[in-house]
């Protein structure tokens, strides 16, 4: 059957890349997300000039401005093996981030000329929210669809830029307090419904969640947690490591001493979950402002009253923050000191394989996970105890040297496997590993949705439900004063231990 | 579709297995030429609509040619070197050999699959797909359980670190030399020029930084062993040269549908060529380059299609598993001439990866139809001490790279003095 291809690696046809255009993905970040392309074995060396050639039409001046995707290392698919052989001794430590290669990773900015609407932006709103990630896309969402007019949403970049869109994509019940237990359940339910309520697909595939404890003092965590996670009705169960080698026979559990599983946790495509609320948002009236960044906040008798954009200034009722880790940042220009703290976390992903691994595996230890897409690519990422605090987006050598040494430690047949791609984004870290919501102190206006700690994005279907009934209906909920930024002035923590990384 | 040998090849020759069945080929030489010499022409099968695919570039920037070799997947058959009792085998392919059953898929969807949309939200339809979906879902089978022998990081400093020993590199190199500077040249392939400037199969994969400054990281291969080189540098002078660039036309993934520059790599390299006539399409210049070396070697070639003379529309290649024909219409009349194979002869994209990794600026050239590397005449970038030169800036011919490079090299050296 005739098609023309411009991504061979990935099959997108032409066809494809001018459906993408048609739903008003017109950057090439966009494209690129939405339709897979430059994603395979090449990394985009032969299609991205095709595709490129194909906007340049579209664009200003036969399309001077248009810029590539970010490129990732490595530039070929390159041997696990190779980079387990050294060590992070010889590799060395990390630096601050070059500002190049903050730059590389163009989040903001301009935007491409037909993404930008036609139409200002209105000047008074509702609801105004900062961050078009997953947060504040479902929360647009779920006001919408009790009822809420006049809502925009902001984000500086193109949809996906942000944490929501660097994720590994893993979604799990295990908890170690009761109220994430809670809300991840309810997410996941809503995230089964996903496909046929939004009409995307989001490729959840539930092949569960297996920890891996090294440590006495990790394997009483995870007890612990198995604990009160079977009293709220999740079907973890403790595993010995032979047991858990019987879910995944290539693991070699060398000095592991117990496991813990859930087959009702899983992994799935976080990309769509934006499209999706994004797209329902839209339909619903909501203003999805892209490439907009947010320069200023007026504050008038106690409350923040104008929010001032590079595209314009919006008067605003009431204003929530859902900007991720650069939440702090943000709120830091009212005055409003956030105790959360940016850290990188980087990631990689690998050749499409055929399916062999089930669940998601983490060894709880080192921080270290992986799982195997839809695609079949491995995904996975690890943890750096020396990693400085700071919003930086780079990618290092040294992690892909540790993931690989840690990775083969667990799977040692697998060395040969390449990787194709590396990249890195922002966990949103706050001191109880608890999230930052409700009211500002102060300023009663200014609404908190940030300080995820890396698990944001499967908690945000529940959350996002949750406070938009809280914020139209006046119903009391507890998540809204338990997680209050008062409770670190209070003296009120709970601790959630269950953070991979 | 269909290749033949223009000159016999030098070496042993021996016997390799693809999918089981013997094939013959010379020891030492690509495989990927090896098995197009064979007649096997389509060595993959696409990801997603199982459509039959063979090499496209040659050069390791497309995915035209991932086989499993002697047990690891995904590997480039163009570059690799055929050895004796080598096992190849088809990948994605369902029952095996050059028969997959999956192509249905590309008959069942002619207007291509929307992964976003398809049966989202119908009940059992939905459950169904996503089970069919991650059973047909990667490319490769596990590798098997063979480790490589690794060898140790090596650390260097240097005062300039040149990256690929083409015509522009290998300039570069030559005026570093005289100028008495510290430089090394890290080079993907193997070679067989001066081993103590040039760093041969070392190939330069990502830019970074760590407490010790700026750096490039590079794969190393000896024999079957592989480590990491870190190179830390005041500058950093890259000449990576271009990859072949796609066109989109109607079946552009036929198996005979190559890039002009392939075509001439295989031609003088591994000395094959299609049996039958050859059509280059594209641009001018680039036309007129692979023509000329073609024609030297005896290849048969047929009017060829230049852009400049009325942009064709309705381009279409033709043929069941390789290239037939190919047709498109211009000036209101339509064509259909016969032809083995398809050459596309576009400016090469540049390999830009690294340069903006370091903070280099690159933006689409309208005029090239391919992302450059802005550069000052001197080839400095945007970023303190990182210099483009040749291909890998913009396209240009080896003899422009050359002086380009030698002129930032010597720019590079002039901040030492």
């Amino acid at each position: 059957v005739s098609k023309a291809f411009l991504c061979p690696c990935e099959d997108v046809s032409e066809k494809d890349v001018r459906a993408a255009l048609d739903k008003g993905f017109c950057d090439i970040e966009s494209i690129k997300r939405y339709t897979g392309f430059g994603t395979g074995i090449c990394q985009g060396k032969s299609c991205l000039s095709a595709v490129a050639r194909m906007l340049s039409r579209r664009e200003g001046e036969g399309g001077k401005a248009l810029r590539p995707f970010t490129p990732r290392p490595p530039l070929f698919p390159l041997e696990l093996e190779a980079l387990a052989s050294a060590d992070e001794q010889t590799l060395g430590r990390h630096a601050e981030a070059l500002p190049a290669q903050l730059d590389s990773e163009r989040v903001q900015g301009p935007g491409p000329r037909s993404a930008q609407r036609a139409e200002p932006l209105p000047q008074r709103a509702s609801v105004v929210i900062i961050g078009g990630g997953i947060m504040g896309l479902a929360l647009a969402h779920s006001l919408a669809g009790l009822g809420q007019r006049d809502i925009v949403v902001l984000e500086k970049g193109y949809l996906c830029a942000g944490a929501s869109g660097r994720n590994g994509g893993g979604v799990r019940m295990q908890w170690g307090t009761p109220t994430n237990i809670q809300l991840a359940k309810r997410s996941i339910e809503l995230m089964k419904a996903f496909a046929s309520d939004m009409g995307v697909n989001v490729w959840l595939r539930q092949g569960g969640y297996l920890f891996v404890a090294q440590s006495a003092e990790v394997a009483r965590r995870l007890e612990k947690g198995a604990a009160l996670c079977q009293r709220h009705g999740v079907k973890t169960e403790m595993l010995t490591p032979d047991a858990a080698r019987d879910i995944v026979p290539q693991l070699s559990l060398e000095g592991a001493s117990l496991c813990a599983f859930n087959p009702d946790d899983g992994v799935l495509f976080p990309w769509p979950f934006l499209w999706g609320y994004a797209q329902s948002a839209q339909k619903r009236g909501v203003r999805v402002e892209t490439f907009t960044q947010v320069e200023a906040l007026e504050v008038a008798s106690g409350k923040v009253v104008k929010v001032k954009t590079g595209r314009g200034d919006i008067s605003c009722e009431q204003l929530v923050l859902a900007a991720g880790a650069w939440s702090k940042g943000i709120a830091a220009r009212v005055g409003v000191t956030l105790p959360n703290r940016p850290v990188r976390h980087e990631i990689l992903s690998t050749e499409p394989l055929k399916p062999f691994l089930g669940p998601l595996v983490s060894v709880l230890d080192s921080g270290l996970y992986f799982s195997q897409s839809m695609r079949g690519e491995l995904v996975g990422g690890m943890g750096d105890p020396e990693e400085p605090a700071g919003l930086r987006m780079d990618s290092s050598l040294r992690f892909l040297s540790r993931f690989a040494r840690s990775f083969l430690a667990s799977m040692p047949s697998l060395g040969s496997i390449k990787v194709l791609r590396q990249w890195a984004g922002c966990y949103d870290v706050t001191p109880d590993n608890q999230p930052i919501l409700g009211r500002t102190p102060g300023l009663p206006n200014l609404l908190q949705m940030s300080g995820f700690v890396g698990h944001g994005f499967m908690m945000a279907p529940a959350v996002a439900e949750r406070m938009a009934h809280w914020m139209l209906k006046g119903e009391p909920d507890d998540l809204f004063t338990r997680f209050n930024l008062s409770r670190f002035a209070e003296g009120r923590v709970e601790r959630e231990e269950m953070i991979i990384g | 579709m269909g290749m033949r040998r223009l000159r016999s090849k030098g070496g042993r020759e021996i016997e390799i297995e693809l999918d089981g069945l013997s094939v013959p080929a010379f020891e030492g030489e690509n495989l990927a030429c090896a098995l197009l010499a064979a007649g096997e022409d389509a060595l993959v099968r696409s990801v997603k609509y199982h459509r039959p695919r063979g090499p496209f570039c040659m050069e390791g920037a497309c995915s035209q040619c991932l086989v499993r070799v002697d047990g690891r997947p995904n590997q480039f058959a163009c570059r690799t070197r055929v050895a004796p009792r080598m096992k190849v085998e088809r990948q994605n392919v369902y029952p095996g050999g050059d028969f997959d059953a999956m192509e249905i898929l590309d008959w069942i969807f002619p207007k291509g699959i929307d992964h976003h949309s398809l049966f989202a939200g119908v009940p059992v339809a939905e459950k169904v797909m996503s089970v069919v979906a991650r059973q047909l879902a990667g490319l490769g089978a596990l590798p098997l359980p063979i480790a490589a022998s690794t060898l140790t990081l090596q650390t260097l400093q240097v005062d300039v670190a040149v990256v690929g020993a083409g015509a522009a590199g290998m300039a570069a190199a030559s005026l570093l030399k005289s100028s008495g500077r510290n430089f090394v040249v890290l080079e993907r392939d193997a070679g067989l020029g001066d081993k103590a400037d040039v760093r041969f199969e070392t190939a330069a994969f990502g830019f970074y930084s760590d407490a010790g400054g700026r750096f490039l990281a590079a794969l190393r291969r000896e024999g079957n062993a592989l480590g990491l080189v870190k190179v830390y540098a005041p500058f950093f002078l890259f000449c990576m040269g271009g990859a072949s660039s796609l066109l989109s036309f109607e079946n552009n993934d036929l198996p005979g549908v190559f890039s002009g520059r392939a075509l001439v790599r295989m031609a003088e390299q591994a000395g094959i060529a299609p049996k039958g006539p050859v059509v280059l399409l594209g641009e001018g210049g680039c036309i007129a380059e692979v023509e000329g070396r073609l024609s030297a070697l005896g290849v048969q070639l047929s009017p060829p299609l230049r852009f400049e003379e009325g942009l064709p529309s309705q381009l279409k290649a033709h043929g069941r598993k390789g290239v037939q024909a190919l047709s498109f219409e211009r000036n209101g009349q339509s064509f259909r001439m016969a032809c083995d194979a398809i050459g596309v002869c576009l400016p090469a994209s540049p390999l830009f990866q690294l340069p903006a990794q370091a903070g280099a600026e690159v933006l689409f050239s309208p005029v090239h139809g391919c992302f450059c590397v802005s550069a000052n005449e001197d080839g400095s970038t945007a970023a303190e001490g990182v210099f483009v030169a040749g291909e890998g800036r913009q396209p240009m011919t080896p003899g422009q790279a050359a002086s380009e490079a030698e002129r930032a090299a010597r720019a590079i050296a002039a901040r030492f003095s």
